[in-house]
């Protein structure tokens, strides 16, 4: 399995315009955070100043076993590496859609 | 195997590199300007942003989950450079920036090779005490952005940072096969890292 799928996940602004700080769970639901640029993510309104937003991000599908997914990031997050395991439920094949500020 | 200036052309017009905007121009008649392709390298220029971390009452713990990418955010500043106002960097000042071309390192769906890459910087920067990254020059086949250099002033004097001058060159090469699973990883894995426990 070698396929794009994209992650749940909350961002903020990050330390470049265009870029988010972004924030997801893993399977265990130990919190983990990256930096991506805008091309990685989807969000229908992307935050400015202290707002966060729902967004998706785009990952790597490598393998999945049961409702365990892992996958590759696009960037290292700064927790750990590049590959890492969630759950299913935290992945969706389409793009997040829609006005999901939080 | 590093790809020659002709090969980085290759690898641009069939799409398997892109720097946007593309480096230009590709060849220079020789005494007549600076031409962005060495032998085997292409430069990059400053971006226009510098951000610079604060100093507070926090320390970093990276063997504890947090939201760390948002709190390095909140504990820096960043600034908007031009060429009237660039960023002075003093010596022993860590800052960070970013490359003004985005680049992509698309992995390819058939074939068994695809492109990775490695950020370097300039003598002539060196030369002043400029480091522009430090332990993360790789650039993994699938990037896709501009490039944060991680820069730190060694130099006795500062260093004036100005948006689109040559901060670094980027040198790419071929991985062969394209990346997939590792076994060991995902198998007993005990942590969300997928790195295996026993």
């Amino acid at each position: 399995m070698n396929a794009e799928a994209w992650l749940n996940c909350v961002i903020t602004p990050g330390q470049f315009t265009g870029e988010y700080a972004v924030h997801a769970q893993a399977f265990d639901g130990q919190g983990f955070s990256l930096f991506a640029w805008e091309d990685e993510l989807t969000c229908r309104d992307f935050p400015q100043g202290n707002q966060q937003a729902k967004a998706t991000l785009r990952v790597r599908v490598i393998e999945e076993q049961g409702d365990l997914f892992l996958i590759e990031l696009p960037q290292q997050a700064l927790e750990n590496g590049r590959l890492l395991t969630v759950k299913a439920d935290q992945l969706t094949i389409e793009p997040v859609r829609g006005k999901q500020r939080v | 195997m590093i790809l020659s200036n002709v090969e980085l052309h290759k690898a641009l017009d069939a799409g398997r590199l892109v720097i946007s905007s593309e480096p230009q121009p590709r060849f220079l008649p020789a005494g007549t300007g600076h031409c962005p392709y060495d032998t085997h390298s292409v430069d990059l220029r400053l971006g226009d942003e510098i951000s610079v971390p604060q100093p507070g009452t926090y320390a970093y713990d990276h063997t504890q989950p947090a939201r760390l990418s948002e709190h390095l955010t909140k504990t820096a500043v960043k600034y908007k450079i031009s060429a009237a106002t660039p960023f002075k960097l003093e010596p022993n000042q860590f800052v960070l920036g970013v490359t003004h071309e985005r680049i992509e390192l698309p992995i390819p769906t058939s074939g068994d090779v695809c492109l990775a890459a490695r950020i370097e910087g300039k003598s002539s920067r060196a030369r002043t005490g400029l480091l522009i990254h430090f332990t993360a020059p790789t650039v993994h086949p699938g990037f896709q952005g501009r490039l944060v250099l991680e820069m730190i002033n060694l130099g006795a004097a500062p260093i004036l940072l100005t948006p689109m001058m040559l901060i670094a060159q980027l040198i790419v090469e071929e991985v062969r096969g394209i990346p997939r699973r590792n076994d060991s990883q995902f198998q007993n894995q005990t942590s969300p890292d997928g790195v295996s426990g026993t």
